[in-house]
């Protein structure tokens, strides 16, 4: 009795560290494929980040863009779970100012910001490579890679 | 009859493990079917309700980029001296003044000041280590910064690097008290250093319209710890940064409707909406409360 228990003991821990240690995304973003931009010009933005995610999560990332600055957000998730579908969304009223499906799941997009602005980046996976089986079980990371560079002085339109 | 068990166990053991296996390996050996648009509609369909929201914070060499270098003075007396750390006895004010340092860190870098920046990543580490933030500001980054003393960019990217690191092993450890002092630190010392350096109210200085936008880094730091405030030291920070925050409720917003401009496929620019204006009074007021409530921090007041 001791030894079945122990044996069904290590077949749970061989089938569940696999996914316990796939679960770890914090650093998703630098070390995925997510798309960076060379130009020394271009800074990380500390408020990159990753997450874990599902075929049928949809995560939220509220982030504060400072004015007169350009900035380049880009998304990486595992290979089967791509196109990533992501919107951008006026915290006060909901409103989705740009739906990424209208540039055909682009996976990067560069934005400036004439003033300071929240904006809450909304995201999903459309997983068109994955099976039926594997949407419903397999978790992954998505990750979001920011970087931002300063306005050109030519372009300072603040209109105070 | 001893051998016997064993040879029984490790069948069955070696059974499961091979089972396990062989699921595995069906799984990578079938090619992967493609959905179409049909079927991708009705997954959509199916996405739950939003599973997480990330309240996001910018870090303090961010907040504090806006000061021009060459048109501002370095002031030492702004700083909480390093040879404060001592003072620090328990875990709340230990993590609190991290956010001080970790701030007074990236002024020193953004000034490219070489001592002052080696010094206080060097109690940056002191403080992390004190509260178990093991590894996030090591030897390795404390050489490099020594070893590119004389190129601000790095300097910047280390003391950002120093912040994130932090952050990132307290998500990872989940351990959101820690990140709601540090950056109640952070955000409070921020707040004081930009609001010293402007030594004279002018609605065009770009210095107070920078101030009056951190209300947005405050707000989305108090809604990400919401989920959180029974914590007493989550609570705490919220009581500290509460006076702040009704201040920047009295913020007045100019400026009409958000506009999105689209410069082709894969970019965009956003403007229009939401310019803060901070008053004179709310200034004066904003400055004098930042500094209180940053005494009491780096004075241990409880």
């Amino acid at each position: 009795m001791k030894t079945i228990r122990i044996c069904i003991f290590l077949c749970i821990w061989f089938i569940s560290v696999p996914y316990i240690w796939s679960q770890d995304c914090s650093t998703y973003h630098e070390i995925g494929d997510c798309i960076m931009d060379r130009n020394k010009d271009y800074k990380i933005y500390s408020q990159s980040r990753s997450a874990v995610i599902s075929a049928t999560d949809t995560v939220e990332f509220s982030i504060v863009f400072y004015g007169q600055k350009d900035y380049i957000c880009s998304f990486c998730t595992h290979q089967k779970f791509y196109p990533v579908n992501f919107r951008l969304i006026d915290p006060d009223t909901r409103e989705v100012l740009y739906n990424n499906k209208e540039d055909n799941y682009i996976e990067s997009l560069g934005i400036g910001f004439d003033v300071t602005k929240t904006i809450i980046i909304q995201v999903n996976v459309l997983a068109r490579k994955a099976k039926p089986e594997e949407i419903k079980d397999y978790l992954s990371c998505i990750g979001l890679l920011m970087q931002y560079k300063n306005y050109p002085e030519k372009k300072v339109n603040l209109r105070m | 009859m001893n051998l016997k068990r064993i040879t029984k166990s490790l069948f069955f053991f070696v059974s499961c493990v091979m089972i396990v296996l062989s699921c595995k390996s069906d799984r990578t050996r079938r090619s992967a079917g493609e959905f179409v648009d049909e079927e991708t509609g009705e997954i959509i369909e199916k996405i739950e309700d939003i599973k997480k929201v990330y309240n996001l914070c910018p870090s303090p060499a961010e907040m504090l980029s806006i000061i021009e270098v060459s048109e501002m003075q370095f002031k030492t007396d702004l700083l909480n001296p390093t040879t404060n750390v001592d003072k620090y006895l328990d875990m709340r004010s230990l993590t609190l003044n991290l956010g001080i340092y970790v701030t007074d860190l990236a002024y020193a870098a953004i000034f490219g000041r070489r001592e002052e920046t080696i010094n206080y990543l060097e109690s940056v580490q002191d403080i992390a280590e004190k509260i178990r933030i093991t590894g996030t500001v090591n030897e390795q980054l404390i050489e490099r910064a020594k070893n590119n003393v004389n190129y601000i960019d790095s300097l910047f990217n280390i003391s950002n690097e120093a912040f994130i690191n932090m952050i990132f092993f307290c998500e990872k450890n989940e351990r959101p008290s820690t990140i709601m002092l540090i950056s109640t630190g952070a955000i409070v010392e921020s707040l004081y250093l930009a609001a010293n350096m402007i030594e004279v109210y002018d609605t065009s200085d770009n210095m107070i319209r920078h101030l009056a936008d951190q209300g947005y880094a405050l707000d989305n730091m108090i809604t990400s710890s919401q989920s959180e405030s029974g914590d007493p030291n989550v609570a705490y920070a919220l009581e500290l940064l509460k006076p702040l925050m009704d201040i920047y409720e009295q913020v007045e917003v100019t400026g009409g409707r958000m506009t999105i401009k689209k410069e082709g496929v894969g970019k965009l620019v956003i403007g229009g909406k939401s310019k803060n204006k901070l008053s004179e009074q709310d200034f004066i007021k904003l400055k004098e409360t930042v500094a209180m409530i940053r005494n009491n921090i780096i004075s241990n007041i409880n």
